[in-house]
């Protein structure tokens, strides 16, 4: 451990001697910023693509010299010191929170800074015997990252502890102290031909305890890595960009009472064309990464799941090994009234175990996202999009000769919409939409092979008018089908269809007065696509839902706010009993449910940095059910709570936030920690 | 102007009404005699139900019909500390449904008692917030058991006229007479580490 941190360390410096050479200062393009390479998971990401296009690749931050020639010279080393402590306390009905901070800021005439961050909190449940508490310490310095060389130290320290006791009372504590070292180097802007490169190498040193169950789990390890990004322009629409990235790790790990050596290495090459000509934008990036690892671990199974019982070898010593390659083409067309976009990448992998029961993974992922948009005229315009995902994996279990066989996950969606400027201040919008979700699994596993078919249509129409009137009005459409395709599961496929109207308005009556509705009905059909079977107990139903709720906002003056909500709701469900001979069915009403609630807000705002809230509600709740009798449940449940918010300020530096709520509640429902609990917010800071 | 109008109406008209014939399910099988009876979704209780139902049936589909669209998934400590490296914020109904998927495929056979103990089942009119203890043995595919057993939180509320589950949450696990057994979660940290979702 200790000779693989000086070599990691020696090499650190050796590589910076190279790279400090004179700064090249041309104000160049900046390069696109390469995705974190890591060993954790692969594929990475998109190789670097420019969010905006080449606009946005050209874009160059600012050099050395625009950045030294804007400060005034005779300045002191130290140019700014700011410390900011914290404290905080939050009280909520699931846990109550404490917690404090301390964070210092030192800013120098180089453009260097530095940073220093420690916090504490500390986390009780209220409805569990559960802590947790964390200390969190680190330390930040970076030289001026405007330069085209920079450097950056960062040291840390991470100390968890959660523990929890069940119902039996035994504790379950899990503790971890993660301390990090690292040291990373940059040098932008190296020139060789038309070719501009940037190097980075970073070293870590990263040293974590931790005690999960009574059972230690340490590890201790230094990382090397370094990267290598390369842009080059052949014209003035086209840039390519290249990029290598190496990694190596070692050091030791413990599990339980076994300890061993661990060591990884990775590496990833990716590259990229962008283009921005004329009407077209766009690129294609591929990326190849792999890596391999070597670490302690408990014996698994087929499935990843700890796997020791019974076996005289609980804890191994693990290879894993991963490779994968992603390919993106990213298209963007402008023809006037016409915009076309399309987006397809491929994604594929294959991860391997030495001692896992998971043996060897594949994964293959397929997506393509196509879109068009066509503006018929000055009022309308018609949008199109077409969505396809096809991913599979496959395992070959370790010790099998024969893969498991592929299970398969496929997905295609349609969309089509219509946007209409119906008159001043009113739209008018119409959707269709549908796709089809198959899950599909080769040999044995087919028993849940199943197709979800969904459809939906809505029409929408709002008008806003300038003094914040509104009337809105929708009608959504929706079916889904749920098609189990094997013997063993089909008895419960269906075919939901729902109708939703949801007409909705708010209206000022007056500066101090406004008043708002909104309706919502839904109607669900569910037709069992068997049913019809005499050996499947299957009923279609129908429920049925409505939903009323109206607002009225008084404002007598600046200082008092009213608010009363009334909220009404009915809902029934019935299940078919026969169809007669024209075709029509005929439901049962099983259960009505009626439930009304008014609720009553009230805030007063006493001075400039104090308000005072007060709030009620109380609520009605009854259902009938029928049968061969007909039973009434009758409950009653309400709330009431007071407090008030406190936001003021002493000066520029110091500052006091407080949300104060105090909540007592009543009902079934109201579990015995919501009955009488507080509710706050505070926060207190000061930084100077 | 008018021409305009009625072309508009007529591409879209004619978009919509071709979109029935986009996507061909496939064909069912007739189904066998023995099934599994899922209660309605028209009260809380009977969703947690009915994911019981699903486990022991190895029925993903009827566990996907319980799920909400913005559901989230919360693991309990020790998960936490194990798979410390998965992105749990990110965990939503597309990676639950995977998970389960692929758990129900895998595996030998299911005994699941979600009601092991009820801590709290009185749901509320439109929300519910119950807690249980879990009692869940996963027979794998090789012929061995893994036993969980956990205390767990279940956010559930009424999605359109259907109840379903918004969040899981688990809070810690449960002895077995003598050691602490694993929430789901951990299953669920071993699926994302191999790569799922």
């Amino acid at each position: 451990m200790v000779s693989a941190a000086k070599r990691a360390l020696g090499a650190l410096v050796f590589c910076w001697l190279a790279l400090a050479g004179p700064p090249a200062f041309a104000a160049a393009a900046a390069s696109a910023a390469a995705p974190a390479d890591s060993t954790a998971a692969a594929p990475a990401d998109s190789a670097a693509a420019p969010a905006g296009g080449l606009a946005a690749l050209v874009a160059g931050a600012p050099s050395y010299q625009q950045a030294a020639a804007a400060l005034p010279p005779g300045l002191p080393y130290l140019l700014t010191w700011t410390r900011d402590p914290s404290v905080s306390a939050r009280a909520q009905v699931r846990k109550v929170n404490y917690g404090g901070a301390l964070v210092s800021e030192l800013s120098f005439r180089d453009m260097s800074k530095f940073k220093q961050d420690v916090t504490w909190s500390w986390d009780d449940y209220r409805r569990q015997d559960k802590t947790v508490e964390k200390r969190n310490g680190k330390i930040d310095y970076n030289t001026d990252l405007s330069k085209s060389y920079s450097a950056r130290v960062m040291l840390s320290d991470s100390w968890t502890e959660d523990r929890s006791v069940n119902s039996a009372g035994v504790t379950n504590l899990n503790k971890q102290d993660l301390k990090q070292a690292s040291l990373n180097l940059t040098r932008e802007a190296i020139h060789v031909g038309d070719v501009e490169n940037t190097l980075t190498l970073t070293g870590k040193l990263v040293d974590q305890q931790g005690e999960q169950q009574n059972q230690r789990i340490d590890y201790s390890e230094a990382e090397l890595n370094g990267a290598w990004r390369g842009a080059y322009r052949p014209s003035s629409w086209m840039s390519v960009h290249t990029g290598v990235w190496g990694t190596t790790q070692s050091g030791d790990r413990t599990l339980g009472e076994d300890s061993s050596s661990s060591s990884a290495d990775g590496d990833s090459l990716r590259a990229g064309v962008y283009y921005e000509r004329r009407r077209l934008t766009g690129g294609f990036s591929v990326v190849n990464s792999s890596f391999s690892k070597r670490y302690l671990d408990y014996r698994r199974n087929s499935n990843g799941i700890i796997d020791t019982i019974g076996v005289q070898q609980k804890i191994v010593q693990e290879l894993e090994k991963n490779d994968a390659v992603s390919f993106t083409l990213d298209n963007a067309y402008d023809l006037g009234r016409l915009d076309l976009t399309s987006k397809l990448s491929r994604d594929l992998s294959e991860n391997s175990y030495r001692s896992s029961g998971i043996g060897r993974k594949e994964r293959h992922q397929d997506n393509a996202n196509l879109g068009a948009k066509f503006r018929v005229g000055r009022l309308d315009s018609l949008v199109a999009t077409y969505g396809y995902l096809w991913k599979w994996d496959d395992q070959t279990y370790k010790g099998a000769s024969l893969a498991r066989g592929r299970q398969i996950s496929k997905r295609r969606d349609v969309t089509f919409s219509w946007i209409h400027d119906l008159f001043r201040d009113t739209d008018l919008s119409a959707t269709y939409k549908t796709a089809l979700t198959q899950e599909i699994a080769e040999n044995e596993f087919n028993t849940n092979d199943r197709d979800r078919l969904e459809e939906s249509f809505s029409v929408d129409m709002k008008t806003v008018w300038s003094r914040g009137d509104q009337v809105a009005l929708s009608f959504v459409y929706r079916s889904v089908e749920d098609i189990s395709i094997r013997r063993e599961r089909s008895s419960n496929n269906s075919i939901k269809e729902t109708y939703e109207v949801v007409p909705s308005y708010k209206w000022a009556l007056a500066d101090w007065l406004t008043l708002g509705q909104d309706f919502r009905l839904w109607i669900q059909y569910t037709d069992y696509t068997f049913s019809d079977l005499d050996y499947v107990s299957k009923d279609d139903t129908y429920n049925k839902r409505g939903n009323l709720t109206s607002t009225v906002k008084i404002n007598p003056n600046d200082r008092l706010e009213l608010t009363i909500i009334h909220d009404w709701q009915n809902k029934s469900n019935a299940t078919s009993t026969g169809t007669d001979a024209t075709g029509s069915t005929f439901y049962f009403t099983e259960k009505e449910q009626r439930i009304s609630k008014i609720d009553f807000t009230m805030s007063y705002k006493a001075s400039d940095w104090l308000s005072l809230y007060g709030t009620t509600y109380q609520n009605k709740d009854v259902t009938d059910s029928f049968g061969n009798t007909v039973t009434t449940r009758d409950q009653r449940s309400g709330r009431v709570g007071v407090g008030g918010t406190i936001t003021k300020s002493w000066g520029q530096s110091k500052t006091l936030k407080a949300i104060v709520r105090k909540y007592a509640a009543y009902g079934p429902s109201v579990q015995e920690t919501s009955k009488d609990y507080w509710d706050a917010d505070i926060k207190f800071s000061w930084r100077f | 102007m008018h021409r305009r109008w009625g072309w508009t109406l007529l591409l879209a008209a004619a978009l919509v009404g071709s979109g029935g014939c986009f996507f061909e399910p496939r064909a069912p099988e007739q189904p066998a005699a023995i099934q599994i009876n899922y209660l309605p979704q028209d009260q809380a209780a009977n969703v947690w139900e009915n994911v019981q139902k699903a486990m022991n049936g190895l029925d993903a589909a009827g566990y996907e019909r319980q799920i909400a669209e913005d559901f989230t998934y919360e693991p309990d400590g020790q998960t936490l500390a194990t798979y410390g490296d998965v992105d749990w914020e990110a965990w939503g109904r597309e990676t639950e449904i995977a998970f389960m998927t692929d758990m129900l495929n895998n595996v030998g056979g299911i005994a699941a008692d979600l009601r092991y103990e009820i801590i709290f089942d009185e749901p509320g009119d439109t929300r519910a917030e119950l807690r249980y203890i879990y009692d869940v043995t996963v027979t794998e595919a090789d012929g061995s058991t893994t036993p969980y057993r956990a205390e767990v939180v279940v956010e559930i509320f009424i999605e359109g006229t259907d109840w379903v589950i918004t969040r899981w949450y688990d809070v810690s696990g449960e002895s077995d007479g003598g050691s602490i057994r694993n929430t789901l979660g951990d299953r669920r940290g071993a699926f994302a580490r191999s790569g799922g979702g």
